[in-house]
């Protein structure tokens, strides 16, 4: 048979993801089996990101200057016991490669200052996304920027696991444009976002979260105290738990209140207690709270990859206590409406076999 | 400083502790913003030490399923530190199954999927010991539920957790009072999944809400009414389900569809596709095609790791009193708006399963039998399968042994006035219900 419109995956493609088509569509699967995406630091929860990525058929880098220390082993399925002393990005490459033949994975075992002076990082097209999950607060607000300056802009995603608490900022750029998810029946809808950077975001008051009873989640007030650079000294120094939680309990209020929320007694976040907690969980990994949070940072990076549905914009918070997860706008405006209507044309796949000769 | 975190890496490599899950557990304080609402116990600082050993050498966890989820929940659990794990899956690998069930490989295609899964986790990480089970839950009597501290399900479909839910809730035993015995309780946490959309729930049989409390939330099954699919088809999906039970047995009769034949699934494309034409419905392509005939649910895999994450973090927390537990169900949406929402599940007086309520159902006194049973399966807080009947004084319906059926299928035929069922309490049992469940009826003539 014959059909213009006919897109041809070849009949392996079809055939691994199948499932996944079915949501997302062959033009969309295509876009994502060209693209690229650069995970500086191979933590828990880049590893898991990674793992759903290269499942779904993007090629990935993995960048890691570090060595992989007994601690890594926790929560990171693709190191093991005789990988601890070789280099993070190099010891976790095969294992991920083997998820999926289709795609490409690379590791980088460059420190992370050398990969982000080397202009080829930066060469249109190389990469269509970052996922940083290590690194200052400093560092990370800088490879935001330049990913914001490129064009095309490189989608940029930092995260951090906190204990049972996990957080991820996205930031897809100025203006960026997708196709809604398409309801049956009707044409297809473009729709654009604008993204703030993470130093905008980060350097936002926080009244305008506040509405009704809902505030600023507490996941984000921690996350944001630990990324001061005085907290971020200590924890890099290997202060003792006891100092940084008091450090933290004595920058806490006045912290909160500089950024507008009235009430400093944040639920979690109101009793030395819970700064010392949060000092002790400070980069604890735990694997399912990977999961869940690295779960929702791959279909964010798939979104934007594939130029398909809704993106998060821009912070999701996860609380492992009440098992909540929160989506709060940081320094932004939500919506810019810019709503476009076009016809597109039906497409179908037909697996390649011997017998469809036309 | 130094010196501890010298010694902690020294243990660790030793003993391949899970350093921060035992730092987790080994905090002075419960978290601040714990509420407790479920009765699962309290984390109690001290405690850290004997937690950690409960779960490294006594705590027992079955994983029912080791597809989507069942993949990512044995990644999960064996790296949290669980260590005695078991996994029971009836399925073999199927090659749409490696962009998300990422413990199997081309290699794999055709093996048991509990097997392979057990396999590769063994390997990888060195303190977990997976045994695995192939074949259907409802080969093992409720014994062997019994011996777990935890069990977590990815099942894909809803009767076989109908199935399990009703057998852990039949373990839980109850005193003089009514009142469970926490040692017979085994928390069930369940899990599911369907393209960008998934749920986890925390179920303690007899105290919170089960899975059949919820059943008549879930959309019916697609079923197609035969006239809408011969008369008026409006949708693709009719036009396909026209091609396969209608005209596929008329044109075709002495081919039996085979569901994975290219030719034979081309063949139904194209008279959907003809069809569809005919009645000016766009929208029919092979792959659609393939999802009506097969049933196919899209998958993957960000979804499934986000869901079985949020299941065996309950179980991590149920186990070792870490922190507070899910109360008690979690939806998650990965499209638009809001992407997750939390909420308390009740519980159903008039659960089929959990109820405990005498269910009094009014109805004409000229109902059959049958008729009767027909409501019982359309019922959607209900939706039983095959149901046999009973008084305290008689048998009046059973559908097996064939015999027995038989000598008492005149009964569907005969009125609930004629078979002086007035009043009388019915004891109903079905197959959907494991052992001796079943469901008390009270029937009372409305007319």
């Amino acid at each position: 048979m014959s059909d213009a419109n006919v897109v041809q995956l070849d009949e392996r493609e079809a055939e691994i993801y199948d499932r996944q088509i079915r949501l997302w569509g062959v033009a969309a699967q295509k876009r994502m089996q060209q693209a690229r995406v650069l995970f500086l630091g191979v933590t828990a929860l880049s590893a898991e990101v990674a793992k759903n990525l290269v499942l779904a058929g993007i090629s990935v880098t993995l960048q890691d200057g570090n060595a992989v220390r007994g601690r890594d082993l926790g929560a990171n399925f693709f190191l093991a016991a005789e990988d601890v002393g070789a280099n993070r990005a190099e010891a976790a490459r095969a294992r991920v490669a083997e998820l999926n033949p289709l795609a490409s994975v690379e590791a980088d075992p460059r420190p992370l200052e050398m990969v982000l002076a080397d202009s080829s990082t930066w060469t249109s097209g190389r990469f269509n996304v970052i996922v940083m999950t290590t690194g200052t607060a400093q560092q990370q607000r800088t490879v935001d920027l330049l990913c914001r300056s490129k064009e095309p802009v490189i989608a940029f995603y930092a995260g951090t696991l906190m204990g049972l608490e996990g957080w991820f900022f996205a930031d897809a750029g100025e203006t960026y444009t997708f196709k809604k998810d398409k309801v049956p029946g009707e044409d297809e809808v473009f729709d654009s976002r604008s993204f703030v950077s993470l130093e905008v975001a980060e350097d936002a008051s926080w009244d305008s979260l506040r509405s009704g009873r809902t505030f600023v989640p507490p996941t984000w007030v921690k996350a944001a105290l630990l990324r001061q650079s005085e907290i971020e000294q200590l924890i890099l120094g290997g202060a003792p738990e006891e100092q940084i939680g008091a450090a933290l309990w004595e920058m806490s209020e006045s912290f909160i209140r500089s950024k507008g929320e009235a009430r400093p007694k944040l639920p979690g976040c109101a009793t030395e207690g819970d700064w010392l907690a949060a000092a002790a969980m400070a980069q604890a990994e735990v694997s399912p709270v990977a999961a869940i949070v690295g779960g929702m940072l791959a279909q964010e990076v798939i979104k934007v990859i594939s130029n398909t549905g809704t993106p998060m914009n821009n912070l999701f918070a996860f609380d492992g206590l009440a098992n909540e997860g929160r989506e709060v706008c940081l320094g932004g405006q939500k919506v810019r409406p810019g709503r476009r209507v076009q016809e597109v044309e039906e497409i179908d796949i037909i697996p390649l076999s011997s017998d469809e000769e036309d | 400083v130094l010196g501890r975190v010298a010694l902690r890496s020294v243990r660790l490599c030793a003993l391949s502790i899970m350093t921060d899950v035992e730092e987790l557990l080994k905090r002075p304080s419960a978290f601040p913003s714990e509420s407790g609402e479920l009765p699962m116990g309290e984390f109690t600082p001290g405690e850290g030490t004997s937690s950690l050993d409960f779960l490294q050498t006594r705590a027992k966890v079955l994983v029912v399923g080791a597809g989507g989820l069942g993949c990512e929940i044995l990644k999960d659990l064996a790296l949290s530190g669980f260590r005695d794990i078991h996994v029971i899956d009836m399925d073999t690998i199927d090659v749409s199954n490696l962009n998300r069930q990422f413990l199997f490989r081309q290699k794999d295609v055709g093996r048991a999927k509990a097997e392979v899964a057990a396999e590769f986790v063994n390997r990888r990480v060195p303190t977990a010991r997976v045994t695995p089970y192939v074949g259907k839950i409802q080969d093992h009597p409720p014994d062997f539920y019994a011996q777990f501290n935890c069990i977590i399900s990815g099942l894909d479909n809803i009767e076989a957790r109908r199935w399990l839910n009703s057998t852990l809730v039949t373990l839980v035993e109850l005193d003089e009072d009514g009142d469970p015995n926490p040692d017979s309780i085994v928390p069930f946490i369940d899990g599911g999944t369907e393209g960008f959309a998934g749920q986890a729930r925390v179920i303690l049989p007899r105290l919170t809400s089960c899975f059949e409390c919820s059943i008549d939330a879930f959309p019916p099954q697609r079923n197609f009414p035969l006239c809408t699919i011969a008369e008026t088809p409006r949708k693709p999906e009719h036009c396909v389900a026209y091609a396969y039970i209608v005209q596929w047995p008329r044109e075709r009769p002495e081919d039996k569809l085979d569901k994975d034949s290219p030719d034979h699934m081309g063949w139904i494309y194209q008279k959907a596709l003809e069809r569809a034409t005919t009645f000016g419905i766009e929208g029919v392509t092979y792959m659609s095609t393939m999802g009506v005939v097969k049933n196919i649910i899209p998958a993957v895999a960000s979804t499934n790791a986000l869901v079985s994450g949020v299941c065996v973090l309950e179980a991590l927390k149920a186990l070792t009193f870490a922190s507070q537990s899910l109360n008690t169900y979690m939806m998650y949406h990965g499209t638009t708006g809001v992407h997750s929402h939390t909420f308390v599940y009740e519980h159903r007086p008039d659960c089929g399963v959990c109820g405990g309520e005498l269910r009094e159902l009014h109805v004409s006194r000229s109902l059959t039998l049958g008729q009767l049973f027909e409501e019982l399966h359309e019922d959607p807080k209900l939706q039983l399968k095959r149901p046999s009947a009973a008084t305290s004084e008689t048998v009046l319906y059973m559908p097996k042994p064939p015999a027995l059926e038989k000598a008492l299928a005149g009964n569907l035929k005969r009125s609930l006035e004629d078979l002086e069922l007035g009043g009388a309490e019915v004891t109903i049992t079905d197959p959907i219900f494991p052992g001796d469940t079943s469901l008390q009826l009270k029937i009372v003539f409305s007319d």
